[in-house]
């Protein structure tokens, strides 16, 4: 279990007007283990539009989180981040549909290291099991889960907010 | 890499894989989440599933833009689309399309106490792109649906008469299309309820069992005049086991009031009901059903609506050649025998022969009227002219209604296995067949009865 979905998951929910305390506290023990999670991640481009994409991996630190992503599937969304644009990050697991996401205001592009790599492997092995595990065939979660190791950039930040994104009414809650 | 045409990945759409929402607040913030349907409308169209009054709600409100990542479920390829919010529709077709839709998929993934639909947001799509990435070459596919709806359409201009275009429409399905498990049912004018006139792939027919107007796929589908077809099957759509424990209830208790039977699997996983259409106004529904999951796509449903639409044509074409009559002739009675016993009920027209229930509705009264001609005027032969006229039967306006009332009655007769028959004889002329006398009980006037 990583620091951060440790520390996460005992974060009280502050106020918000969706929040819920007791469905918050039961939905974060759905995502303890990010590494059974899809990551997605959102940035706003120049244009003003929002930019969707998908990340490998993810190492997470008692500050920060380095998320790993193919650059050939997200030159725009790198762009906009280079540029100062804030991210939005979000781990969800397929089988329980537990998703938490992660926003700060900033991030900064950064390449790769050995822990990157490592995580990343870890990360496509374990959650392609969960996938196949939600009933996608294996050739399915292989192919979803795929990437170039040369091909990984990592977008890392310091997470400002933290937000229960499990579907249902209490969706938004604030955890941090 | 260059992007495909939206109607070219309708297969991303199909609700099998998460789609990936992003959108931004007025401050630039951006939100992410996982969604489960974006529903393909039209070729530079999509529909979000408005479900709860969230961030990503709150976001599409303020800034009106979306971005969203859809993944095709068989070659795994990944498309980006760029949205631009046009409304939101809280009923309509579009609205219960989606519904029907995302009951199949909260059902595929144990969520359906949470996924409900509030609204369908409307988007056009400002731009598609491919996601470079690794991809599944795809086979060929195990069937050609143009090929097989030309053929179809063919057998079904070949049909002489109604009863026979629905016999060879729902052969054409099996045969060309795979669909193994298949009903035909038509809009009764008189009422609220579609009716049962054919059936293929059933351990019984069906013909004449009931669907109420905007129950299960096939009554919302007729309500609202659009294709309803759903993947993974819920107890909210699953008509025909509510269907069954309501008939079960109607047998233990009011005798007056009893059912056919309808025909539906027990656990179906795919169901697809197609509206026939003719001038905005439903004549019927074609419904095909699988237990296998996801069996019907976007291309089936194409497929499908093509037949519809040739069957409207072709059910017009019958029913207008079947009001050109000829002139009634007065038979010989039938032969005496042993009395079958023929008993109406005026309230609802139901009708039960030898004490067990036949038909009711247009379709009672008309069997009704046949038999107390042959009782009371020994005639055996009748025109549709003769009934399209008669106001005893209130029949509607529109010329198939007729001709399906006659299919309906034919058919059900053929399976109670009486040997009462309804034999067609020439254009618009039938002769009524019975191996026995009919002796009649009319409940308006109980103490009256009549033999022959």
């Amino acid at each position: 279990m990583s620091k951060m979905a440790s520390a996460s998951s005992n974060t009280t929910p502050l106020s918000d007007d969706q929040a819920d305390a007791h469905s918050s506290s039961q939905r974060s023990e759905a995502f303890v283990d990010l590494d059974l999670c899809g990551i997605a991640l959102a940035t706003m481009a120049f244009d003003g539009r929002p930019v969707v994409g998908k990340c490998v991996g993810f190492v997470a630190t008692n500050d920060a989180l380095r998320v790993t992503l193919r650059k050939s599937a997200n030159e725009k969304l790198i762009g906009a981040v280079q540029l100062g644009s804030p991210v939005a990050v979000t781990f969800s697991r397929p089988t329980t549909h537990g998703s938490i996401q992660f926003k700060a205001r900033s991030a900064r592009i950064d390449e790769p290291d050995r822990d990157d790599f490592l995580a990343a492997q870890r990360q496509r092995e374990r959650f392609s099991a969960e996938l196949v595990a939600s009933a996608y065939p294996p050739e399915f979660s292989d192919l979803y889960t795929a990437y170039a190791p040369h091909d990984l950039l990592v977008l890392e930040f310091e997470p400002e907010e933290v937000f229960d994104q499990s579907p249902g009414p209490a969706a938004g809650a604030r955890l941090k | 890499m260059s992007a495909p045409e939206l109607e070219c990945i309708r297969c991303c759409f199909e609700g099998i894989v998460p789609a990936i929402l992003a959108t931004c607040d007025s401050a630039g913030q951006p939100n992410v989440s996982m969604i489960s349907q974006v529903h393909y409308v039209d070729r530079d169209q999509v529909a979000l599933s408005y479900q709860f009054f969230n961030k990503t709600r709150r976001n599409l409100l303020e800034t009106g833009v979306a971005s969203v990542m859809v993944t095709d479920p068989v070659t795994v390829a990944q498309y980006r689309l760029e949205l631009d919010y046009i409304e939101t529709q809280e009923a309509g077709p579009l609205f219960e399309t989606m519904k029907a839709k995302l009951a199949g998929i909260a059902s595929h993934a144990g969520m359906q106490d949470v996924f409900k639909l509030r609204g369908a947001d409307l988007f056009h799509v400002r731009s598609l792109a491919s996601v470079p990435g690794v991809e599944q070459s795809v086979s060929a596919p195990s069937r050609n649906l143009l090929s097989a709806v030309r053929r179809i359409v063919t057998e079904m201009s070949h049909a002489g008469n109604l009863g026979d275009l629905f016999d060879v429409t729902l052969a054409g399905l099996r045969r060309y299309l795979g669909i193994d498990h298949a009903i035909l049912l038509l809009a009764d004018d008189t009422s609220t309820d579609l009716f049962t006139v054919a059936s293929v792939g059933y351990v019984r027919s069906g013909i004449g069992s009931e669907i109420p107007l905007g129950q299960g796929v096939i009554g919302v589908a007729a309500r609202e005049r659009v294709p309803i077809r759903i993947g993974n099957m819920t107890l909210e759509y699953s008509f025909g086991m509510a269907l069954r424990a309501s008939v079960a209830a109607t047998n233990t208790g009011d005798a007056n009031l009893p059912e056919i039977p309808y025909p539906g699997l027990d656990a179906p996983e795919s169901q697809i009901a197609v509206p026939v259409l003719k001038d905005r106004r439903t004549l019927g529904v074609i419904f095909a059903e699988s237990t296998v999951a996801l069996r019907f796509q976007y291309d089936d449903e194409d497929a499908l609506v093509l037949i519809a639409d040739r069957l409207g044509e072709e059910i017009r074409r019958l029913s207008e050649r079947g009001t050109n009559t000829g002139r009634t002739e007065a038979s010989a009675a039938l032969p005496l025998r042993r009395a079958i016993t023929v008993r109406h009920y005026a309230q609802d027209d139901s009708v039960f022969v030898d004490n067990e229930y036949l038909i009711k509705g247009v379709a009672g009264a008309i069997f009704w009227k046949l038999v107390r001609e042959c009782v009371l005027n020994g005639r055996s032969e009748f025109t549709n002219r003769e009934l399209r006229l008669d106001p005893s039967l209130r029949l509607p306006t529109h010329a198939e209604n007729l001709e399906a009332r006659l299919v309906l009655l034919q058919r059900r007769l053929a399976e109670r296995g009486l040997g009462i028959a309804l034999e067609r004889i020439g254009r618009g002329r039938f002769r009524l067949i019975a191996p026995t006398p009919f002796e009649l009980v009319d409940t308006t006037s109980a103490t009256a009865s009549l033999s022959a």
